[in-house]
């Protein structure tokens, strides 16, 4: 697997946590330790999304700064290797 | 939280009854009578059978406290030595003509006597007032005592987290929550019809 591929499980695996915590806290909004999984997961994801970015174009519609063109729909999308 | 004898649904759901029995640590000595029981047992002149009593062998009904590894009186206790045993109490048949006390959805004499039966048990009574039950008694069932015809979902607690990989590989976070579904072989590979 090459490193975008590595980086890009990984943001699944980070986001499908978050995902799992929040559904956890919905019913337990105050336990600490689901708390501080969530916080540290979110951490986690904001870096390995910021070093996905940087490297490999937008993930969403939302990671793109302001340019000439819409580098969304002129590079390759996520999914397509 | 006060102690009553009849929850409501809502009041079972509310105040997390269920962990507070499941997690109480008054089994011991209490003869399947799960969480804490008010029982006076210091006073031997209390005539009540049930969860956490056992009933001598005189006619006097003198009461002492049973510990829960001896075979259990009228109690609704996973520990039952013998169960073709006649024995008094919650959840137990009398075969004697005495109404005094409970069989399985049977009847108590004394509607005083509000601690015989096994701690949150509900107690109902027939249309017509004559016969009070001590609720329904099972055996092994941790369910002991809860409302029929309810659904109850137990608590989830934050324990034996997968990694973030493992657990999209298993399609939860939580150990506790993978639980894949055998089927069994029919022969044809596929499954049974």
């Amino acid at each position: 697997m090459n490193e975008q591929k590595k980086l890009f499980k990984m943001i699944q695996s980070y986001s499908f946590v978050i995902n799992e915590t929040a559904l956890y806290l919905d019913t337990h909004p105050r336990c600490r330790q689901a708390l501080r999984h969530y916080q540290k997961y979110m951490n986690l994801l904001r870096d390995a999304v910021k070093t996905y970015e940087e490297k490999y174009g937008q993930m969403t519609i939302f990671g793109g700064s302001s340019c000439d063109s819409w580098k969304w729909v002129e590079e390759p999308w996520p999914w397509e290797s | 939280m006060e102690k009553k004898y009849d929850y409501t649904p809502r009041e079972w759901i509310d105040n997390d009854i269920l962990s507070q029995i499941l997690g109480g640590d008054d089994m011991n000595g209490r003869c399947g009578c799960y969480g804490a029981s008010e029982r006076n047992i210091s006073n031997h002149s209390d005539k009540r059978e049930g969860c956490g009593y056992e009933k001598s062998d005189s006619e006097n009904h003198h009461r002492e406290k049973r510990s829960v590894e001896h075979e259990s009186y009228g109690c609704g206790n996973s520990r039952r030595a013998n169960r073709s045993a006649e024995r008094e109490g919650c959840g137990y048949r009398n075969n004697r003509s005495s109404n005094e006390n409970c069989e399985r959805g049977g009847r108590r004499s004394s509607w005083d006597d509000k601690q015989s039966c096994r701690n949150n048990s509900r107690r109902y009574e027939e249309p017509n007032g004559n016969h009070e039950h001590c609720g329904s008694c099972a055996n092994d069932d941790r369910m002991y005592g809860f409302p029929i015809a309810m659904a109850y979902v137990p608590r989830q607690e934050w324990h034996r987290i997968y990694e973030a990989e493992e657990a999209l590989q298993m399609g939860t976070l939580f150990n506790e929550l993978n639980l894949p579904f055998n089927h069994s072989d029919c022969g044809n590979g596929c499954g049974c019809r």
